[in-house]
C-alpha cells in the first residue's frame, strides 16, 4: 500500500492513538512523546502489513506495544489526585460524560485501562487475550474486575 | 452512564495529534524506545573495547615485561570475545515495536535485552577488573621502586597488598557497575516486571 493510503487510514483512525495516549499520559509533555513514537513505529511498521487483520486493530496493536514499552514515570494518576488529572486534561474536547469515564478508567491498573479500552472498542475476549498474550480466562477476570471498580468510580465521579 | 456509548462518543482527536498528521515527516522523528539507547550503549561499548584494546596493544610493545605480557594477552583476547558478543547481541536486538508481538511478548523483549546486555557486562567485569587491577599494580610497582616484577613481587607485603588490592577493588567495582546500571535502568525494569507479572 503507498504511503498516501497509510496517511489516510492513519488519519481515519486516529481516535484510536488519541484514546489510547489519553487513557496513560499524564502530562503534555508524555503526550507528544507517546504520538511521536506511535506514528513513528506505525510509519516503521507499516511496510510489513498486509491486511491480514484490519488497519485499527493493526493500529492498536502499535499503539499499546508502544505505550507500554516507552520509559516513563509513574503512568497512575491516584483517583484523588485532580490536579495532575486537570492538567493531563486541559484540552479534552469530549463531553463531561466522555471526561468522567477518562477520569475513571484512569484509576484503573494499567493493564486493566487496555483490558477495559480494548473491550469498549468491541474486541472479545478471545482477541484481547491474543493482543495482551494472556489466556481468555484471565481477560474475563480482568475485566470483571475493571467493570465493577469502573461501575462504582462512576457513581463517585 | 451508558460506558460503551459514552466510550464511542468520546474526543476523536486534539490539535497536537492533527499538526503531527498534517506535517508527516514521520522518519525523522527521534525514537525514544529504550531499547534504541540500548543499542546505541552497545555500539559505544564496542568502540570503548577497541580502543582500550588498541592501547593495551600499544602497551605490549612499550613495556618488556612478559608478566604483563601474559596479563595483556589474556585481556586483549578476553576484550575481543566481549566485542564479539556485544556485537551479536546489537544484531539480535530489534529496537522497533514488533506489531506481531503480543504485549507481554513486546514486554519481555525489552526485559531480556537489558537483561542480556547487563549479564555481558558482568562477564566482563568477572575478568578485567582483577587483571587490570593486577597489571596495574604491577606496572605500578615495578615503575615506582625501579625493580624486576620477580624483585618487587619477592617481597610478600606486595603480595599481601596485591591481594588486599583484589579484594577491596573487584567487589567496589561490581557493585559500582551494578548502581549505575540500577539508576540508569532499574526503575524501567521494575515496572516491566511489574507489568509482565500484571500479565501472568
Amino acid at each position: 500500500m503507498s504511503e498516501q493510503a497509510f496517511l489516510s487510514q492513519l488519519k481515519e483512525h486516529q481516535n484510536i492513538i488519541y484514546k489510547l495516549v489519553h487513557l496513560y499520559a499524564n502530562s503534555e509533555e508524555d503526550k507528544k512523546d507517546w504520538y511521536q513514537e506511535i506514528l513513528l513505529q506505525a510509519w516503521k511498521s507499516y511496510p510489513a502489513f498486509r491486511g491480514e487483520a484490519k488497519f485499527s486493530t493493526w493500529l492498536y496493536r502499535v499503539c499499546l506495544n508502544t505505550i507500554f514499552t516507552i520509559q516513563k514515570k509513574t503512568n497512575r494518576i491516584e483517583y484523588t489526585d485532580t490536579t495532575r488529572y486537570e492538567q493531563a486534561y486541559a484540552t479534552h474536547p469530549g463531553n463531561d460524560e466522555a471526561e468522567r469515564l477518562y477520569k475513571a478508567i484512569r484509576t484503573l491498573s494499567e493493564t486493566e485501562r487496555a483490558v477495559i479500552s480494548l473491550h469498549l472498542d468491541g474486541y472479545d475476549n478471545k482477541e484481547i487475550s491474543s493482543f495482551l498474550g494472556i489466556t481468555p480466562n484471565l481477560v474475563g477476570v480482568k475485566l470483571h474486575r475493571a467493570k465493577q471498580q469502573l461501575a462504582t468510580l462512576l457513581k463517585n465521579i | 452512564m451508558d460506558i460503551e456509548n459514552t466510550w464511542q462518543q468520546a474526543g476523536e482527536s486534539d490539535d497536537m495529534l492533527n499538526k503531527m498528521l498534517q506535517q508527516t515527516d514521520f522518519p525523522n522523528i527521534q525514537s525514544q524506545l529504550p531499547l534504541k539507547r540500548l543499542k546505541k550503549n552497545l555500539l559505544t561499548g564496542i568502540f570503548w573495547a577497541l580502543l582500550i584494546t588498541l592501547f593495551y596493544i600499544a602497551l605490549f610493545f612499550f613495556i618488556p615485561l612478559w608478566q604483563v605480557h601474559v596479563a595483556l594477552v589474556v585481556m586483549i583476547s578476553f576484550n575481543l570475545l566481549i566485542m564479539i558478543d556485544t556485537w551479536k547481541l546489537y544484531k539480535t536486538t530489534q529496537e522497533n515495536i514488533a506489531v506481531n508481538n503480543s504485549l507481554k511478548q513486546e514486554l519481555q523483549k525489552n526485559y531480556d535485552g537489558f537483561q542480556k546486555w547487563w549479564k555481558l557486562q558482568q562477564k566482563a567485569g568477572l575478568f578485567v577488573y582483577p587483571i587490570a587491577a593486577t597489571g596495574g599494580f604491577i606496572i605500578g610497582g615495578v615503575e615506582g621502586s625501579g625493580k624486576t616484577v620477580e624483585a618487587f613481587l619477592y617481597n610478600p607485603k606486595m603480595l599481601i597488598i596485591l591481594a588486599i588490592t583484589l579484594v577491596v577493588l573487584v567487589p567496589v567495582s561490581h557493585y559500582t557497575a551494578k548502581w549505575m546500571f540500577n539508576y540508569a535502568y532499574g526503575k524501567h525494569l521494575k515496572k516491566l516486571k511489574n507489568l509482565m507479572d500484571e500479565l501472568n
